[in-house]
């Protein structure tokens, strides 16, 4: 993922922060997504103005972490949804349901 | 009539309308519609299969797609639902179809049973086996609202459960009463030899919650409507994890608490 690239949500993607953690629901397969506090952050960012190194500018201040780690798990993240189709990046996989997805395993809806 | 919402249903046959007037008896009301459905008569397919409804909009008209059985139209229009005659108003098709029409007014369906007493609405969440048919069993002398599906609607006094047709395991008798008020609290079931609960967060109560909405795939719009009709749930309500034993001590366990 290059740092200098922005990753902006998708804009049918409904999503709620409570609490610094973030839900975010992918209507179209019926997933849900929940992000614990640092993937909400990274998820809230991906407005569209902020680059990937922008992010993890960012990150490393709020959650006083290592420069590395969090360049490697932010990257990682944003695969993730890319992956899932939750956000717009270019050469991202196509979707599938069987992926994993943003941290943690997605929660098939009703 | 369910949870307000007045739907009219026009072209049914004489026996589908007799079927139809028994099976939703508490549900019947003289009041004018707010929506008017004509119904017809689609293929029958191979297999009865429902599987997950999907909802397409297109300059303002929808199709709502239910197995076999497809709701199209405009809300400000004419709104027809083409059927095999066997499913039309099966509750198989027709919980879906409702949940999808309430969605207008902000409202939904939930997989829940609801027990009224004076003080409110208890709701007892969770999948098929979590335990609310056996919950609603127990409520002894308490009103049953429903034993697996009620109906959530937000409005200016608070957010309020409704008695829905849609009854679970306990048969008919889980669904004789057309009421609803004010949620007092909310308990996500796990089924365990003793009682016990803990508060829940939040974010935690809507990552519950949200699985359990018969939410239609395919209009964000609408995901996006119950995402923020659960969290002002969460954050008004007392909302809890409740572990219980299929005993009859569970309804004083349960009061005790809120």
């Amino acid at each position: 993922m290059p740092s200098s690239e922005q990753y902006p949500r998708r804009r049918r993607v409904p999503w709620r922060v409570l609490e610094g953690e973030a839900l975010v629901v992918d209507p179209k397969r019926g997933y849900l997504y929940p992000l614990n506090p640092v993937g909400a952050r990274i998820w809230e960012l991906c407005d569209g103005l902020h680059t990937v190194h922008g992010i993890v500018d960012l990150l490393v201040e709020e959650f006083d972490a290592d420069v590395a780690t969090i360049r490697q798990d932010a990257g990682e993240f944003l695969d993730g949804l890319a992956a899932a189709g939750l956000i717009t990046a270019h050469d991202a996989p196509t979707p599938d349901d069987t992926e994993p997805g943003p941290r943690g395993t997605p929660r098939p809806m009703r | 009539m369910i949870a307000r919402m007045v739907v009219g249903f026009h072209g049914l046959s004489e026996p589908r309308r007799r079927w139809a007037r028994a099976r939703y008896r508490p549900f019947l009301t003289e009041a004018t519609p707010d929506l008017t459905i004509t119904v017809a008569d689609g293929p029958t397919p191979a297999r009865a299969r429902i599987g997950v409804p999907r909802v397409r909009w297109r300059h303002g008209r929808f199709h709502l797609a239910i197995g076999a059985c497809h709701l199209r139209g405009r809300f400000d229009r004419a709104v027809q639902l083409i059927a095999p005659p066997t499913l039309g108003l099966n509750p198989m098709v027709f919980r879906p179809l409702t949940s999808f029409l309430l969605f207008r007014d902000g409202a939904f369906l939930l997989h829940a049973a609801a027990v009224m007493t004076g003080r409110g609405v208890w709701l007892f969440c969770g999948p098929s086996g979590a335990g609310k048919t056996t919950i609603a069993r127990l409520a002894g002398h308490r009103r049953v609202l429903n034993d697996d599906t009620v109906a959530i609607r937000p409005d200016r006094e608070g957010i309020s459960a409704w008695s829905t047709p849609f009854y679970g395991d306990g048969g008919p008798s889980m669904a004789t009463d057309n009421v609803g008020a004010r949620i007092r609290a909310v308990f996500f079931l796990a089924k365990a030899g003793g009682y016990s609960h803990r508060a829940l967060r939040p974010v935690d109560v809507v990552a519950r919650a949200m699985p359990e909405v018969f939410l239609p795939l395919g209009d964000p719009g609408i995901a996006e409507r119950v995402l923020e009709a659960l969290a002002g749930l969460a954050a008004s309500t007392p909302c809890f994890e409740l572990a219980f034993a299929p005993r009859p001590a569970l309804w004083d366990y349960v009061d005790a608490i809120v």
